[in-house]
C-alpha cells in the first residue's frame, strides 16, 4: 500500500474508475448514474472499495457504498477526504 | 483477480466494520438450522418461489445425516445475506484429479446488494478450491461474472446437444393433415421414419418403471464395466440420488431386457410444464458386451417411441461419446451444438490443460444435468 496519499482531477478520477470496471474511456460523465452502468455490479464496487483504500487510505463502508448513486457521489468522497485537486 | 484477494478481503472486512478473520468466520456451510433463512434469502433475492422450495435446496444441496451441505452462507449481524452453492466436482485434468466446485445459485440480500459480498464470496471460493466452474450467467451476473472467471468456448468442444423436436412434432401431425398437405411429403416421411426407428427384435423385451430399483442388480453385475469415458462413475446408489430422490423431476427408467437378462437402460426426465412436454434423455448404458450401436439404436429409439405415447413436444440429450453420438444420429436426432455459457477458474498449481480450448471439455463432461 502506498504510504502517500496521492491526489487526483476529477477526469482522472472518471478515468480511474473507467479503467476499473472495465469500460470505454470517457463513457462516465460527472453526473453518470451508476445504475446504469452495467458494470457497476458487486466486483465493480469490490475493485472500487480496493482502489480507495490504497490510491486514497478511503474506506468504503456500508454507508458510504449506499450513498454511491452517480460518478459525482464517488467524486464527492475523494473531494471529503481532502484529495480532489479542483 | 485472485491475487487481489488479501487486499480486497481487507477492504470488504473493513466496509463491514469486521476484521479480516471475522469476515472469514462469517462464511461457512450451511447447517440444517439455516434453511428456512435461506429459503426466505433465496426467494428475496431471486424472487422466483416455485424453484426454490426447501424441499429443493435440501435435494441439492444438504446431507441431513451428517448436517452439512454444500452451501456457503455469509452470516452478518444475526442474519443470511448471502449464499452461494458450491456442489463439489472432481475435475480429472491428464492423471490429476482436483476437488474442486462448481458454483450456483449466488445469492445476495437485496438490503446487501451492491456492496461486493457477492463477488466476495466467489472470489473466496477461488481462494479455497483448486478449480471452480459457473454454468451460464444472466445479464445481471454476467460482467461480475467474467471478470472473476475464464469463459471457455462451448461450441465445438463440450456436449454434443441432439434434439429431436422437429422429428416428434412431425410424427405429430395427423395423418390425415399430413396427407391434405402433400402426399408425397407424407410418404416420404413414413420411409424415413421407418428407416431410423429400430423396432425391438423378438429375443429383446422393454419395460419401464418410475424407479431406478432394477439398476442395483445390473451395476452390481460382473458383466457390467464402467464406460471409459469422462462422465460421473454410474452406480446405483448415484442413479437413485440422482433420480429417484430428485424432487425436482419425474424420471422414467426403460429397462431392455434379453432373454431375461437386463442388458440395459436409459433414463428419460418427464417435463412438468403445463406449457410444453419437452422430455429429456438423461442416461443410459448396457452390460459391456451389449454396449454396441445395434443396441444404443434400440434403446433410443424405445426413448422416442417412449415420448411420441406421452405427447412429448421434443426430446433431447447430450452426448459425450462417439459411439452414442453416431446411435443417436442413425436413430434420427439431429445435432446441434451447445454454446451457452461455462465459465471456469483455476489456481495456477492446476495444470494449465483445464484452460486449454482445445482440451478443457476432456476434465468436465456430465458435471451438471442442467445442461
Amino acid at each position: 500500500m502506498s504510504s502517500e496519499k496521492q491526489h487526483i482531477t476529477v477526469p482522472a478520477l472518471l478515468h480511474l474508475v473507467e479503467d476499473l470496471l472495465n469500460i470505454d474511456q470517457d463513457s462516465l460523465t460527472i453526473d453518470t448514474r451508476l445504475i446504469n452502468v452495467p458494470a457497476w455490479d458487486s466486483m465493480g464496487v469490490l475493485l472500487l472499495m480496493a482502489e480507495m483504500d490504497e490510491r486514497f487510505s478511503i474506506t468504503l463502508n456500508e454507508a458510504a457504498l449506499a450513498n454511491l448513486r452517480s460518478t459525482a457521489d464517488i467524486v464527492n468522497v475523494v473531494r471529503k477526504a481532502g484529495l480532489l485537486t479542483e | 483477480m485472485i491475487q487481489n484477494y488479501n487486499k480486497i478481503t481487507k477492504v470488504l472486512a473493513a466496509s463491514l466494520d469486521l476484521s479480516v478473520e471475522e469476515l472469514v468466520r462469517c462464511y461457512n456451510r450451511a447447517t440444517v438450522a439455516d434453511m428456512a433463512a435461506l429459503c426466505e434469502l433465496m426467494c428475496l433475492g431471486f424472487g422466483v418461489v416455485e424453484k426454490l422450495s426447501p424441499e429443493i435446496i435440501a435435494w441439492r444441496y444438504f446431507n441431513f445425516s451428517k448436517n452439512v451441505s454444500d452451501i456457503f452462507v455469509m452470516r452478518y449481524q444475526g442474519q443470511l445475506i448471502g449464499a452461494v452453492g458450491a456442489e463439489p466436482i472432481i475435475v480429472k485434468v491428464g492423471d490429476k484429479e482436483y476437488q474442486g466446485v462448481r458454483a450456483a445459485d449466488i445469492v445476495v440480500h437485496p438490503e446487501h446488494g451492491k456492496r461486493g459480498i457477492g463477488a466476495w464470496m466467489n472470489l473466496h471460493l477461488q481462494h479455497t478450491f483448486p478449480i471452480v466452474m459457473a454454468m451460464g450467467s444472466n445479464e445481471k451476473s454476467d460482467t461480475m461474472v467474467r471478470r472473476l472467471f475464464q469463459p471457455m468456448n462451448c461450441r465445438n468442444h463440450f456436449k454434443i446437444l441432439f434434439s429431436i423436436k422437429n422429428y416428434l412434432s412431425v410424427r405429430g401431425w395427423p395423418p390425415v393433415l399430413i396427407n391434405l398437405i402433400s402426399p408425397m411429403a407424407a410418404l416420404s416421411l413414413s420411409l424415413i421414419r421407418k428407416s431410423r426407428l429400430t423396432a425391438l427384435p423378438h429375443d429383446y423385451a422393454l419395460s419401464l418403471s418410475d424407479n431406478t430399483e432394477q439398476l442395483v442388480s445390473f451395476f452390481s453385475s460382473p458383466d457390467y464395466i464402467p464406460r471409459e469415458s469422462n462422465i460421473v462413475l454410474r452406480s446405483a446408489e448415484y442413479c437413485r440420488w440422482r433420480y429417484d430422490l430428485n424432487p425436482k423431476s419425474s424420471f422414467i427408467t426403460l429397462y431392455l431386457h434379453h432373454e431375461n437378462q437386463l442388458i440395459g437402460y436409459a433414463v428419460i426426465k418427464n417435463s412438468n410444464s403445463v406449457i410444453r412436454k419437452d422430455f429429456q434423455l438423461m442416461d443410459w448404458d448396457f452390460l459391456s458386451q451389449y454396449r454396441n450401436e445395434k443396441n444404443l439404436r434400440i434403446i433410443f429409439s424405445a426413448a422416442i417411441n417412449y415420448s411420441l405415447e406421452n405427447s412429448a413436444e421434443a426430446l433431447c440429450v447430450l452426448a459425450s461419446d462417439s459411439l452414442s453420438r453416431t446411435s443417436l444420429r442413425q436413430a434420427g436426432f439431429s445435432h446441434r451444438a451447445l454454446d451457452d455459457g461455462f465459465f471456469l477458474f483455476a489456481k495456477d498449481d492446476v495444470a494449465r490443460d483445464v484452460l486449454d480450448d482445445q482440451k478443457w471439455f476432456l476434465s468436465f463432461c456430465d458435471t451438471d444435468e442442467a445442461l
